[in-house]
């Protein structure tokens, strides 16, 4: 299939199937992502990255990264406009049906089971990211061939640190991706 | 009183320098937005413009684009509702797109390289923060902890996609709700007419 049309029916469906917006959609770009467009796991760590670098919603922005880097400016389209159109029709509906929509047990219901599994997705999506970023590794069953070098103990020792002050002092999260650059910069090159 | 049509290039006006200075996410232009509409304009009250955050975080999708579309189509119609829509949509397409393509052309240089690996990690970071973050405010009990376990464990070691995780919990959080009719605070807050009895 053409790369084009597949960017625009995986942005469709993370838009028909992701709750909780931007955050929401990033364990689907990351797996489906990998699966259908081919989008690297270091890719996507880019693209979170510049996500926060970027104005405007998070969803959008990653949409058009990825649309961009798989199939250039047409891509970048296609993935904006298959990512917002579930959005415009399901609000034209709910404008329809309002109130009964949002409040009816059905979404309770549904929201019940779907906003603890996007907290685990995003867990998963963090452990595997975090392979790939520390030891290059594709997959939990690689880890017996992990290579520990110096630059794996410096990553290691930011990420604790980022960790930390993003948790006892919840620092900006661009200020974070400004230290992160900069300790790169110096440690990692 | 102003027509419909300038109060839609108002609402595009308005998005899209808000949406300009909204870096980390859609959410942060919210308060920007907030003192067009609310204080300036005077078209919503405080309590009937964050009702719209609030519903579009329970709705599928991008959650400006919802609120774009409530707010614009509340306030100035089908045309209120598309100019809002552009205005959320152009900041975000338009930088991306320039971020994409300068970062492409220096992605070879060393010292570029290692910048990128140190913010790679803060990725991580960021995103193991927002699914932490995101438990917290999820009601704490079994159920919860078992759906939890299984979308961390099922496509770590399964290869189970995330659209079927999440396809598959939320058809257990269905069941939950609806096979527990009688269960006091399931949901049936909601159910109970509170307006004359």
């Amino acid at each position: 299939m053409n790369m084009v049309l597949r960017l625009f029916l995986l942005f469709l469906q993370i838009g028909f199937t992701c709750f909780g917006g931007g955050y929401g959609m990033m364990s689907m770009i990351f797996d489906e992502g990998a699966k259908r467009v081919g989008l690297t796991a270091n890719e996507f760590a880019d693209m979170t990255a510049l996500d926060l670098i970027c104005p405007g919603a998070v969803a959008l922005n990653s949409a058009t990264y990825v649309g961009y880097l798989k199939g250039s400016f047409p891509g970048s389209l296609a993935a904006t406009l298959g990512v917002i159109l579930p959005t415009i029709l399901v609000s034209i509906l709910t404008i329809i049906f309002m109130k009964k929509f949002s409040e009816s047990r059905f979404v309770k219901g549904l929201f019940r089971g779907i906003k603890p599994a996007c907290g685990g997705l995003l867990i998963y999506t963090s452990i595997t990211l975090a392979l790939s970023v520390f030891f290059g590794s594709e997959s939990v069953y690689e880890l017996h061939k992990l290579v520990f070098t110096s630059d794996t103990i410096a990553l290691l020792i930011l990420f604790a640190g980022a960790f930390f002050l993003q948790f006892r002092y919840k620092i900006d999260p661009i200020l974070l991706t400004v230290i992160g650059a900069v300790f790169g910069l110096i440690f990692l090159h | 009183m102003e027509s419909n049509t300038q109060k839609g290039l108002y609402l595009f006006r308005l998005h899209f320098i808000a949406m300009m200075f909204a870096f980390t996410s859609g959410m942060a232009a919210l308060p920007t937005i907030e003192r067009g509409i609310v204080e300036k304009k005077k078209w919503l009250t405080h309590e009937e413009f964050w009702t719209y955050p609030v519903l579009g975080q329970t709705l599928p999708g991008v959650i400006s684009v919802h609120n774009s579309i409530f707010m614009g189509s509340r306030i100035a119609g089908p045309f209120g509702a598309l100019m809002s829509l552009l205005g959320v949509i152009t900041p975000a397409f338009v930088c991306m797109l320039g971020i994409a393509a300068l970062f492409q052309s220096v992605v070879g240089n060393t010292y570029i390289q290692g910048a990128i690996r140190g913010i790679r990690v803060i990725s991580v970071v960021i995103l193991l923060g927002n699914g932490i973050r995101l438990l917290t405010t999820v009601k704490k009990d079994l159920l919860t902890a078992i759906l939890v376990i299984a979308a961390v464990l099922l496509p770590l070691f399964f290869g189970f996609s995330s659209f079927w995780v999440i396809l598959v919990c939320g058809i257990v959080g269905l069941i939950s709700v609806f096979a527990a009719p009688g269960a006091p605070g399931s949901g049936s807050s909601v159910q109970t007419r509170e307006d004359g009895e």
